[in-house]
């Protein structure tokens, strides 16, 4: 036996080491997202380094980005004055259809929409590995941040909030496979998931029976489930594999929202309806289990 | 305690690996073109499993493991397997072979670089994940393509630094002192 290990230790070591890894996958798996104490402690120990590494890139793209900001300087200003001045008579337009909208939903009693509140938070690093797509964001804990909340941008959905810091927090993107997100289709109001898949893209799936989608309707939050109001855009349909009559049909979704471009996004503030239920029954601890435990099915 | 060369190298390597995980995040994770996401860890992980004692690249693996970890989403565990799987291979194929032509070190650093993005399909794919294999691939081509094109330029200069600390070992196990 003794011989046996030592002639083949070696082989049974790699073998080990190159498919255990597969099978530990293969199975469920953790969806913990909070650091372990080893990991807490990596991250404590490491933040010398992350301070000058981290410092260092802000201050390079920060003067590179003045730079590119003022090259064709004149000639934006000159749109966005323009723009500005088209977007005022808008808002004047909306201002009234807002007013009557409030109006009419209070005569037929329905339940008044709350204001967004929102914190503006910089987009400081990235996945190091490339492939699970997460941001960090400059905004913590000590900014009223937490885990459950919704993070968009101008052009729609980012992501969801899952691990936070006194002064920084991780965002888990809507494109990432772990992520799912309850949307409808606007044009036909049909509710169905939006999951990330592991080319960046987002796949429409499990929609009410008998939907119709077709290549470039617009896919909006429901407002139902999860933290992002009901009309927040998050892609259009770019792909349609099978045919509407189909049992299966893949529906590609290309998120409205540029990625690898983010530099600066937005915190929603008020947690949505679940969030705020779980955490004044259960408190702050339980909803940290309810976000970890949910971690596998995003939002 | 004398704080000699061979501490010094050990930090500084320490340190190569701390930079580059905060490098990769803060620096490359940031550009929008893929071609920009270079996995420097992984060539300096291949480095250390093929020139340095497998017990001080473990620890140095692990490390790296632990700080992508506390800057990813990814699952526990995820980067301390992959690290382990390509240290331990690594290791095993240059003691058992010699690899002196430049597209056989290559030819194994790509392996063992293709290796995670399996191991990454095979999670989304047991996690009910989509996964379309061509877009997959054309996806993390640009990434991969150039990680393995720089990887033989870094070895030479991680093994130029290296060298340098063998060098001004040398000296200080002589009487001459780093610091």
């Amino acid at each position: 036996m003794k011989q046996y290990f030592r002639r083949y230790g070696i082989w049974i070591l790699v073998a080990f080491a190159v498919l255990f890894p597969f099978v530990f996958y293969s199975g469920e798996i953790s969806a913990r997202r909070d650091l372990s104490v080893i990991e807490r402690l990596a991250f404590a120990a490491s933040r010398p380094v992350q301070f000058v590494v981290g410092g260092t890139a802000s201050g390079v793209s920060s003067v590179v980005n003045r730079y590119a900001d003022l090259r064709g300087a004149k000639l934006r200003s000159i749109e966005l004055v323009d723009e500005n001045a088209r977007l005022k008579l808008q808002l004047q337009a909306l201002a009234e259809v807002a007013s009557e909208n409030t109006r009419l939903r209070s005569l037929l009693s329905l339940v008044q929409r709350r204001d967004l509140k929102f914190r503006s938070c910089e987009v400081t690093a990235f996945d190091p590995s490339f492939m699970f797509r997460n941001i960090r964001i400059s905004c913590g804990t000590s900014d009223g941040i937490l885990p459950g909340m919704g993070v968009v941008s101008a052009e729609g959905v980012v992501g969801i909030v899952m691990r936070t810091t006194s002064f920084s927090s991780d965002v888990l993107l809507v494109t990432d496979p772990n992520s799912n997100l309850d949307v409808i289709v606007a044009r036909n109001r049909r509710r169905g998931i939006l999951s990330g898949d592991a080319h960046g893209t987002l796949m429409f799936k499990h929609f009410d029976r008998g939907s119709r989608v077709q290549t470039g309707d617009e896919i909006v939050a429901s407002g139902l489930t999860g933290p992002f109001p009901a009309g927040l855009v998050v892609g259009r349909v770019s792909e349609i594999v099978g045919d509407s009559e189909a049992v299966l049909q893949n529906i590609e979704v290309e998120p409205t929202v540029d990625i690898s471009r983010l530099s600066e996004v937005l915190v929603l503030l008020q947690p949505s309806r679940e969030v705020d239920t779980i955490r004044r029954i259960g408190g702050d601890e339980w909803l940290r289990k309810v976000v970890e435990g949910t971690g596998r099915a995003g939002g | 305690m004398r704080l000699t060369v061979r501490h010094v190298h050990y930090f500084v390597m320490i340190f190569l690996v701390l930079a580059f995980a905060f490098f990769q995040s803060y620096v490359l994770g940031v550009a929008s073109w893929s071609v920009f996401h270079i996995d420097f860890l992984t060539i300096f992980i291949v480095y250390m499993a093929v020139e340095h004692p497998l017990g001080d690249a473990f620890v140095r693996s692990l490390v790296a493991a632990l700080v992508v970890t506390t800057l990813s989403l990814a699952p526990s565990g995820f980067f301390v397997m992959y690290y382990v799987q390509i240290l331990v291979i690594a290791a095993f194929v240059s003691k058992r072979f010699v690899l002196w032509g430049r597209l056989s070190q290559f030819g194994l650093f790509a392996g063992l670089l293709a290796l995670k993005y399996i191991l990454f399909a095979v999670l989304v794919v047991t996690q009910g994940g989509s996964l379309m294999m061509l877009k997959y691939f054309l996806s993390v081509l640009p990434s991969a393509a150039f990680t393995c094109f720089v990887a033989l330029p870094m070895f030479r200069i991680f093994s130029a630094l290296d060298s340098f600390f063998e060098a001004r070992r040398g000296r200080d196990e002589t009487g001459y002192s780093l610091i």
